[in-house]
């Protein structure tokens, strides 16, 4: 990207020990002229398949030594059989603790001489696994990364660690506000679906070796598979690498697809949580446009003006700038695969509970009736364009962005048009997404401390 | 520090968390961007039912075993080619790059010292650890933190 390599020259020459050249003038810039070029050229991609059909994404960038894969298989924890919560989880541990020939140790020891990090994880809808190396190492890299995925060990020892580090970690989500605030929402969403489910000490000691390896062949097969490569490799040697690394996992396999969640309605009052804490946690929740929805596009212009712009935003200003009864209260569009969000999350003093629901439902309810304002559109739409390209600054980063594309079906040219869709967002559009979603009634709230007048 | 606790072979993870298995995960730091003194610390989150004394008492002989004999030369090769390597990668970041230069001009580095960082890093020997971890680590005083759990209602 022309930005990125002409910065990265730059300090490629520092580097090099070369003296700073004495600054002269700036010249005139045309702004628009750069924001275009900068957002046009932010991802050449260049799509390469290889001869065994694993398909990737390729930003070719030679500017630095350095390269960036990501991997992401369509399947992930929701998908955990009963009883077994939590094993995905981890399957994706150990993907880097030992294969073949190296146990956990040689293995870890491996990756550190070659100077390159290797891991997986998981989310509801999503395997993922990433590999950074240095170019120079490469070959050596994307072996490890093939022998890591197709040839795990799956240790005793390492298994008995990461349960015991599992065990920590519910521990401490026993009293953790947020953990609470998910867990009780969810319950009240969508208790019957999987995305409620919850890992529990016994489920995830009850996965075994074999139970994990099922998971690996069902989970990791290369026709639920998305690539994105980012660095210093060509498409040519790219293609080769990609049947090295992956043609050993299963064609194809058979994951029990994910219902779409069905929201039960708000109930009228909170949902309170007792924990003995001076604060209280908001969380709200409310149904939302999914990714691929039509109106998800001025949803999120209309959530930046709402509470998703900090301190540009509605409920920041009303609840923090004039009452300071938080220290931020901020809005998103959340959801995934099968599940549509729109919600958001903030603390106050226990006493001011009631008050700050109070605003923010009005709040809600005054932007659904009155719509933004010309200003506050067109900085939304300012700041939302102009932030995009600052999102590729990194190679790690710009590998990110492309798989947020790829797993949300967006498209190939999408890097180039989204500012454009931005753009296209009209007073209309956010008065129609209003008026369908930001039903102050529709949210749900949860209360994790012990708000006042909540007994 | 790297070698006590910096990543996936240093000597806390594999002493405490991997032999022993009183600690979830630990850690080995140093904190050399400042003007007057810097500060080092080891830390550790101990395992479900392991007392803080363990971890500690864990921790201190996991040192005292470092003092008396110091890094295997593969360590300490891998620990310099790793801490070499985050060079090479900070490159890819504009941030980390104007933060690494801002914050070595600052404190009264050169831009020669930033341009030797990888050099100077390859450059250190098995004594010179050794004369470091001495120096900053044999019986100085040091303050221990605790996180307790609360009094609960």
């Amino acid at each position: 990207m022309k930005f990125q390599s002409l910065l990265a020259a730059f300090a490629a020459n520092v580097l090099a020990g070369c003296a700073l050249a004495p600054s002269t003038q700036p010249e005139e810039i045309d702004a628009e002229a750069v924001m275009e070029d900068a957002t046009s050229g932010l991802a050449n991609v260049e799509v390469v398949e290889s001869p065994g059909g694993v398909t990737a994404w390729l930003v070719s960038e030679p500017s630095i030594p350095i390269i960036a894969v990501n991997a992401a298989w369509r399947g992930g924890s929701a998908s955990d059989p009963e009883g077994l919560e939590g094993a995905a989880n981890l399957m994706a541990y150990m993907m880097n603790e030992g294969a073949a020939d190296l146990d956990s140790r040689a293995f870890g020891a491996r990756m550190e001489e070659l100077n390159m990090a290797f891991g997986c994880s998981v989310s509801a809808d999503w395997t993922s696994c990433t590999l950074r190396t240095l170019s120079a190492n490469a070959d050596d890299a994307f072996d490890m990364m093939r022998s890591g995925l197709t040839e795990t060990r799956f240790d005793d020892e390492p298994m008995a660690r990461a349960v015991r580090e599992k065990l920590v970690q519910l521990k401490q989500s026993e009293t953790s506000p947020r953990a609470i605030a998910r867990r009780k929402m969810n319950a009240a969403l969508y208790p019957d679906h999987p995305y409620a489910r919850e890992e529990t000490p016994e489920s995830v000691s009850a996965a075994t070796r074999e139970d994990l390896i099922e998971r690996r062949d069902v989970l990791m097969a290369r026709d639920r598979l998305l690539v994105v490569v980012v660095g210093d490799i060509t498409a040519y040697d790219l293609a080769l690498k990609l049947d090295d690394v992956f043609g050993a996992l299963p064609a194809t396999s058979d994951v029990v697809e994910i219902p779409e969640a069905v929201l039960n309605m708000a109930p009228a009052t909170p949902i309170v949580a007792p924990l003995p804490q001076p604060q209280t946690l908001i969380s709200f929740s409310a149904p939302g446009p999914k990714r691929a929805d039509e109106d998800f596009v001025p949803a999120y212009v209309l959530n930046y003006i709402l509470g998703g712009g900090g301190f540009s935003s509605r409920l920041m200003d009303e609840i923090r700038e004039k009452r300071g009864l938080t220290y931020g209260i901020g809005t998103s569009l959340r959801g995934s695969a099968h599940l549509g969000l729109w919600g958001g999350r903030t603390q106050t003093k226990n006493e001011s509970v009631q008050e700050l629901i109070d605003i923010a439902k009005a709040e809600i309810a005054r932007l659904r009736a009155e719509g933004p304002s010309d200003k506050e559109l067109a900085d939304a739409k300012a700041y939302l364009t102009g932030a995009y390209p600052l999102g590729f600054d990194t190679n790690s980063k710009i590998a990110g962005q492309l798989m947020y594309v790829r797993q949300n079906d967006l498209g190939l040219d999408y890097v180039a048009t989204r500012n454009d869709l931005i753009d296209a967002v009209t007073r209309e559009d956010l008065m129609a997404v209003a008026d369908k979603y930001l039903d102050p009634e529709a949210f749900t709230f949860v209360l994790v401390g012990e708000p006042k007048g909540f007994e | 520090m790297e070698l006590l606790g910096g990543g996936r072979t240093s000597r806390f993870q594999r002493a405490l968390v991997e032999e022993q298995g009183v600690a979830v995960s630990a850690y080995a730091f140093s904190s050399s961007d400042s003007i007057a003194t810097g500060m080092i610390g080891v830390g550790a989150t101990p395992a479900s039912g392991v007392s803080l004394e363990t971890v500690e008492a864990a921790l201190e002989t996991e040192l005292a075993a470092f003092l008396a004999e110091g890094p295997s030369e593969d360590a300490l090769e891998r620990a310099k080619s790793n801490i070499a390597a985050a060079a090479i990668y900070a490159r890819d970041s504009q941030t980390a790059m104007a933060n690494w230069f801002g914050a070595s001009l600052v404190q009264g580095m050169s831009i020669d010292d930033i341009v030797g960082w990888e050099a100077r890093i390859r450059a250190v020997t098995r004594d010179d650890v050794m004369r470091v971890t001495d120096t900053y680590l044999n019986g100085q005083n040091h303050v221990s933190a605790r996180l307790l759990p609360g009094e609960t209602g």
